[in-house]
């Protein structure tokens, strides 16, 4: 498994060595966008950190306020209750009197000053109704002394308590969700001290408003607890908890004061708890976090788009700054690769980064002398031809000379005079015509003449078997040849073609000119070969192995005349040299072709 | 010149594209995160009960990011379910009046691809979201077993039942008769019915005073309708009756005593369960088919208790 890993780790490294990830392109564009993306990312996460801590601080700090604020409302509207109900107290118990159209008249214009009043009554301290405004049949089922405001006010006498909101069914026709203000108040009536409680009953919508009006973010609410026992005064969804689809940590909340963070049915929620004065409750303000920190989500949001769009940007500018960087350098593999090729003409613009600019001087530099050393290659390969090919040239004399003089020394001992001053006169001018005073060009006139006493020698050291003939235009006749092309030829007919002919040989050489080509044709009647054998007599072995074969066998297998085709062709082009065509027992024809090039004025062959 | 304006073009093109990238998004989400609107169809019947689906309604919008909007039915549902379409509800609830009314109202609803949930009854058409509802068998076997307690095992019981075509009031007297057949000393009267009309009513009570130690009134009239009987006759005490609901008048015959038992639900629930579904629609979720809401039986004393005051007595606006 190990081993398996490593190896693809290390396939994995091969190939993006070997991809286009390992370019100076993607090195450059890449390091240039983790560098600013990690600045900016940073950056990002600091930033991210602070507003985060900033966003929190504030939502804990305009929550406390927000219930605090409604702590202060709520206060104050339990404070103008206590109020009206010391005004209604004053007014109605002052003189122990509460009967008589002056007082109802009193109650009624408080009453009218404020619209949450529901009503008021007075019982006595066994539960009788004394007195109502406004004036309304009390229930037959009704139970004062049951109710919990009644036994609150004969617990604790002369003090303002405040009842749990709860349905008043004391009177006919409606059920309205009250708070009760109750008191146990004693009156001196008709001399005599009577305990009375002075009911005053306050419609819960106004609490209610004030407290739903209250907003903490969308969700969130507030909720009152009442702090002595623990009841919840109002809820928003109270059903929803007798129902026990909502629950609420009213234990902590009773304890608490200020802010905290708690966790209820998997969420978290900021619970701000403020006391309210006078009336014993706690008011609790509810906020949902994931609400609260929306600041925070937006900012990463925020966060995100802005690095994302930076990265893009980052990218395209570090494609385009890499490829400034690499095309020059493109611009050099290119060039490299056309001189792979063999053009060492090229040369390279010089220009772009400094970098590049020096590597293309030294790139040019070198392709100059790279050209320089090939054409010094190419001169000194053509003198070493020039070289190898006149000592060939050179090599061709002494055996034939030997061969001629043993013909002469014959001829001496035959006493034939006259054939020996021939031979001698012949043998002479051909010497001569070699010399040629160290020229290689001679005129056709001359190496014809050349190849007439040379054919002259032979005719008569092979005892005139064969007859030769020698013609040639007069255009011909001035043009100017490499010298001596015609020698081995001849003596390629002679000792392959006629030697081992049965019949009387016979060698015709023609010089004319054919279209500006001077064409040298020398044609036999001897054996004759294979076509096959006459097209390989200028392939074959190369110039070395051409030496060592001439040094074997001191003569021919066609070298020398390669060598004449070789050396035609270094002076005159590949497009000039020997040409073959031959037949077995018909004969032998060989053109030499170069082009025509007259003798200037005035020079003496 | 030209490679000049091609970069030049270029740069502007990164500093648009910079500039969009750190703006706002163009288009703020809903106002407050608003998921939908909801239209509340108001169930026919006024009162204490309508009033605390409404509420329920109401506390379920705010909590689960809904936008409420209340459509009175003046004309019929049919038309009043139009008008909210129209308004550009995505669900409305309901509390339908026919099954006939409710096929009408769904597929109305479903060619404006809005959905539909209703509240309190199970009609059996196709295409309904969810349905919130009691369940009504249990709640008549609540009412049998109050009335069996209250004649102490032993008496003649009257079933007052509904003429009305809606399945609930039927569930609630099988319920009823279910659980007072397993009273051997009861003999169940099922063969009154109060017609349509509060007058039928009054002429069933009438007849039944007489002749039944208690009176079970599958609908609110039937209760209230036997209450005015008992009273008329000055005979309170001695007959029983159990009703269904939570309008004023039967509570405050149940707090005077009239009326002994009043089997009641939850509107506020119901309305708080049914936009619940109608936010998980909203929100492309898969709402219950069915929620059923538990009722409970209040007697003149525990009406006030804390818990059923919030129950039988919504905060009225």
């Amino acid at each position: 498994m190990k081993r398996l890993a490593a190896a693809a780790w290390s396939r994995l490294r091969q190939r993006l060595r070997y991809s286009r990830f390992s370019s100076i392109q993607s090195i450059v564009a890449w390091s240039f966008s983790i560098m600013i993306v990690l600045t900016i990312g940073i950056v990002a996460l600091l930033l991210h950190e602070k507003f985060s801590a900033s966003a929190e601080r504030s939502a804990f700090t305009s929550s406390g306020q927000i219930v605090a604020q409604a702590s202060y409302n709520l206060e104050d509207y339990v404070r103008g209750l206590s109020n009206f109900y010391r005004a209604i107290e004053k007014n109605m118990l002052a003189g122990g009197q509460w009967d008589g159209a002056e007082v109802d008249k009193q109650l009624d214009t408080l009453m009218v000053s404020r619209d949450d009043i529901v009503s008021i009554a007075l019982f006595s301290e066994d539960g009788a109704l004394l007195k109502n405004r406004p004036a309304a049949e009390l229930r037959s089922s009704a139970n004062p002394t049951g109710q919990g405001w009644f036994q609150a006010a004969i617990r604790v006498p002369n003090h303002l308590g405040f009842s749990l909101p709860h349905i008043q069914n004391l009177y006919k026709g409606s059920y309205k969700w009250v708070v009760s203000m109750s008191k146990r108040v004693t009156v001196i009536r008709d001399g005599q001290p009577q305990e009375v409680i002075l009911l005053v009953d306050i419609n819960f919508k106004q609490i209610d408003e004030l407290s739903s009006r209250i907003s903490l973010a969308r969700r969130g609410y507030v909720y009152i607890i009442d702090e002595g026992a623990g009841n919840i005064v109002y809820h928003p969804q109270q059903q929803l908890m007798y129902m026990g689809l909502k629950r609420e940590s009213i234990e902590r909340a009773l304890v608490a004061d200020g802010s905290y963070i708690e966790e209820l049915d998997g969420e978290r929620r900021l619970v701000t708890v403020q006391s309210v004065g006078n009336i014993g409750w706690k008011i609790v303000g509810v906020s949902y976090m994931d609400e609260l920190m929306t600041t925070r989500e937006e900012v990463n949001a925020y966060l995100i788009r802005v690095v994302a769009v930076a990265l893009i940007i980052v990218l395209l500018v570090g494609f385009l700054l890499a490829r400034s960087i690499i095309r020059p350098l493109k611009r050099v593999e290119k060039m490299m690769r056309s001189v792979e090729r063999g053009q060492f003409d090229a040369e390279l613009p010089v220009g772009g980064p400094l970098e590049v600019e020096r590597l293309s001087r030294r790139f040019n530099l070198m392709i100059h002398k790279i050209r320089g050393l090939m054409e010094q290659i190419v001169v000194e390969q053509e003198s070493k031809r020039k070289h190898e090919l006149e000592a060939l040239q050179a090599q061709i004399n002494p055996h034939f000379l030997y061969n001629t003089l043993n013909s002469v020394v014959r001829m001496a001992g035959m006493s034939r005079g006259e054939e020996v001053v021939t031979m001698i006169t012949s043998l002479s001018k051909l010497f001569r015509i070699s010399l040629s005073k160290g020229r290689t060009l001679i005129s056709v006139h001359d190496e014809l003449e050349h190849a007439h006493h040379y054919l002259t020698i032979q005719q008569m050291r092979f005892g005139r078997k064969f007859n030769f003939s020698i013609t040639a235009t007069e255009e011909a006749g001035q043009c100017l040849t490499l010298k001596l092309v015609l020698q081995p030829l001849l003596e390629n007919s002679i000792e392959h073609g006629l030697e081992y002919s049965v019949d009387e040989g016979c060698i015709a050489v023609d010089a004319r000119v054919e279209d500006g080509v001077l064409v040298l044709r020398v044609e036999d009647n001897g054996v004759g070969m294979t076509p096959e054998k006459a097209a390989s007599l200028l392939r074959g072995p190369s110039l070395e192995t051409a030496e060592q074969e001439l040094s074997r066998t001191g003569k021919g297998s066609g070298v020398a005349l390669r060598n004449i085709h070789d050396r035609i062709r270094l002076y005159y082009g590949a497009a000039y040299g020997l040409e073959f065509q031959s037949e077995l027992e018909e004969g032998t024809t060989v053109w030499v072709r170069i082009p025509a090039q007259q003798q200037a004025e005035g020079e003496q062959p | 010149m030209r490679l000049l304006a091609r970069g030049s073009l270029l740069w502007a093109a990164l500093a648009v594209l910079l500039l969009q990238g750190c703006s706002e998004r163009g288009q703020p989400p809903a106002e407050d995160g608003i998921i939908g609107r909801v239209a509340l169809i108001a169930p026919q019947m006024d009162g204490a009960l309508a009033d605390s689906i409404r509420l329920g309604a109401e506390a379920a919008a705010k909590e689960f990011g809904c936008e409420l909007i209340y459509i009175e039915e003046v004309t019929g549902q049919q038309n009043a379910a139009e008008k909210a379409l129209k308004e550009g509800a995505s669900v409305l609830l309901l509390d339908p009046d026919s099954s006939g009314q409710l096929e009408a109202v769904v597929e109305m609803a479903q060619n404006n691809e809005a959905a539909v949930i209703t509240l309190n009854d199970v009609y059996p058409v196709k295409g309904v979201a969810s349905t919130v509802t009691i369940n009504n068998l249990e709640a008549g076997r609540l009412a049998g077993s109050a009335m069996a307690e209250l004649l102490r095992g032993k008496g003649k019981v009257a079933l007052l039942g509904s003429d009305s075509r809606a399945p609930g009031y039927a569930e609630r007297a099988q319920g009823v008769l279910e659980e007072l057949g397993r009273q051997p000393g009861i003999t169940v009267d099922d063969g009154y019915s109060c017609g349509t009309s509060p007058d039928g009513c009054a002429e069933a009570a009438r007849q039944l005073i007489n002749e039944v130690d208690g009176i079970i009134a599958v609908q609110e009239q039937g209760a209230l309708s036997a209450a005015d009987e008992s009273l008329r006759r000055g005979e309170g005490s001695r007959i029983r009756i159990v009703g269904f609901g939570s309008e004023t008048p039967q509570l405050e015959l149940l707090q005077d005593g009239i009326i002994d038992r009043l089997i009641v639900q939850s509107g506020f629930n119901a309305g708080y369960l049914g936009m619940k579904q109608a936010g998980m629609v909203l929100r492309g979720e898969k709402p219950e088919v069915k929620l059923t809401l538990a009722t409970k039986a209040v007697t003149p004393d525990s009406m006030f208790w804390m818990d059923n005051q919030k129950l039988l007595f919504p905060f009225v606006k």
